[in-house]
């Protein structure tokens, strides 16, 4: 009887274990993925490499604030010597050396581990990347965009020292475990624009739901009624604010809200403060946002107007800081 | 119009460089209340030039050249509104960081680009609107990269 008991939970211990590696079994894209003949463009790439952002989080971390980094002329933000400490609830993220350094960087990597590591937050390995990397929102990017960002980082100076590993909090030090979340939060599709508005609208849309990653920062994450950082992001409440992923403070509501967002901000207000990080009432863009606008001022006048245009077209949602 | 447009210009800045040496004088006694009133005359004076930037206002060389002296007025010993035990500055929108006192030559640092950019774009003054943005822009980034460090939000 006793017997019988044992063997009847190791079998379903089993299954359930069984079944726990199918749903989280990696799953990357393969070659057939690609064009013939893909060929990335660096100078395409170098736009990119503003648009997305990797400056601001993979750059050498400040000597006094490992928490960010403080580069701020072009060949600072171009070494991509990672380090830069992630503080969440999870634990402490190290951000990874991206250089071109084929070992400590990512400069032996193909064309194709890029685009997985960027759609599919697979490794080479064929490992989950923790999502503090926004692949969730990279995952809308174009294959022929990321050729390219690929083709930009490729020229980069090469650093050789890696940065340290992650410290993580039990169970969150189980990477596998990110398959289960990706089931959520990860839904392999490209970015699709909305027939019913325009091409300023829908550039606008790629360069924030894409490259930008915005939503990472200014959506709220919720699971089952509850709202908490372990979560997906809430698409119903798109870009109205969030706690900082970092613990203290909260990043702004961008919805066209009159109260609780920025709805008394013309497109031409949302585009310059992007610009030249000033707001309508002539205070800056703060804190992490500083590093953010130093992206956007990359960017062409167009585009930033296209960013603007897309965040005075999306749902007002009311949504007061706490 | 234009006279008066220059005449009300003028006349703010000579209230608020008066105002500038009327608190440093101050200082010594009430620092939070001169680093607050120096701030806001900034933001005025950031207020100008960024309407000018977005033609939202007509362009005035003289007084977009006040605008950036009054940024300049402000950079000038501003670290010294800061002494040891004024940390607390009460509950308003912001407050003085703490990393304003655990690192202060970051701090002091930040000080000097401020007298540095807004002196470098008082050598050139902008004559165009078009300039306005460049000049602005130039200030700006400091404007932005103290905030970042040493700023916090309430």
């Amino acid at each position: 009887m006793m017997k019988r008991l044992v063997g009847a939970v190791v079998l379903i211990g089993a299954l359930v274990g069984l079944t726990l590696l199918a749903l989280t079994e990696p799953a990357p894209l393969d070659a057939k993925a690609l064009p013939a003949g893909l060929a990335g463009d660096a100078v395409k790439g170098h736009y990119l490499f503003w648009a997305g952002g990797c400056a601001s989080c993979h750059s050498a971390p400040c000597p006094d604030a490992p928490g960010r980094s403080c580069a701020k002329a072009d060949d600072e933000k171009m070494m991509l010597t990672g380090g830069v400490r992630f503080r969440t609830p999870f634990g402490e993220f190290v951000a990874p050396n991206i250089s071109s350094d084929p070992d400590a960087g990512i400069g032996g990597w193909t064309t194709l581990q890029f685009i997985n590591a960027m759609k599919r937050g697979i490794s080479p390995a064929g490992h989950h990347y923790y999502p503090v990397f926004p692949y969730p929102s990279y995952q809308r990017m174009t294959i022929a965009d990321l050729a390219d960002l690929k083709a930009f980082l490729d020229t980069l100076p090469a650093v050789s020292e890696t940065p340290g590993e992650h410290d993580l909090e039990f169970p969150f030090n189980i990477r596998r475990g990110v398959g289960l979340w990706k089931l959520l939060a990860v839904d392999g599709q490209d970015f699709t624009p909305d027939p019913a508005a325009d091409e300023n609208v829908n550039r606008g849309a790629y360069l924030v739901n894409g490259p930008g990653h915005c939503g990472e920062c200014h959506t709220p994450r919720r699971l089952l009624g509850i709202d908490t950082a372990l979560a997906p992001l809430d698409h119903s409440r798109w870009l109205a604010g969030a706690p900082e992923p970092e613990g203290t403070g909260f990043v702004p509501n961008i919805t066209p809200d009159g109260i609780t967002g920025i709805g008394d901000w013309s497109q031409t207000d949302i585009a310059y403060a992007l610009e030249s990080g000033f707001k309508p009432d002539f205070d800056t863009l703060g804190g992490t946002m500083t590093k953010v606008q130093e992206n956007m001022a990359r960017l062409t006048k167009e585009d930033r107007l296209a960013i603007a245009a897309y965040l005075k077209s999306i749902p007002a949602v009311e949504l007061k800081k706490p | 119009m234009k006279r008066s447009v220059v005449a009300g210009a003028l006349g703010a800045a000579i209230i608020m460089c008066a105002g500038a040496i009327a608190t440093t004088a101050m200082a010594a006694d009430d620092p939070i209340t001169a680093r607050k009133t120096m701030m806001k005359n900034v933001n005025a004076a950031t207020g100008v030039l960024v309407r000018m930037a977005k033609a939202e206002i007509e362009f005035n060389a003289i007084s977009a050249e006040l605008a950036l002296r009054v940024i300049n007025t402000a950079s000038q010993g501003y670290g010294e509104l800061f002494p040891d035990g004024s940390e607390d500055g009460g509950q308003t929108e912001f407050r003085a960081g703490p990393a304003i006192w655990s690192n202060r030559d970051g701090f002091n640092t930040e000080i000097a680009k401020l007298q540095n950019a807004s002196a470098e774009a008082l050598v050139n003054p902008p004559t165009t609107q078009e300039e306005v943005g460049p000049a602005l822009n130039s200030v700006g980034q400091v404007c932005s990269s103290c905030h970042e460090g040493f700023r916090l939000k309430n």
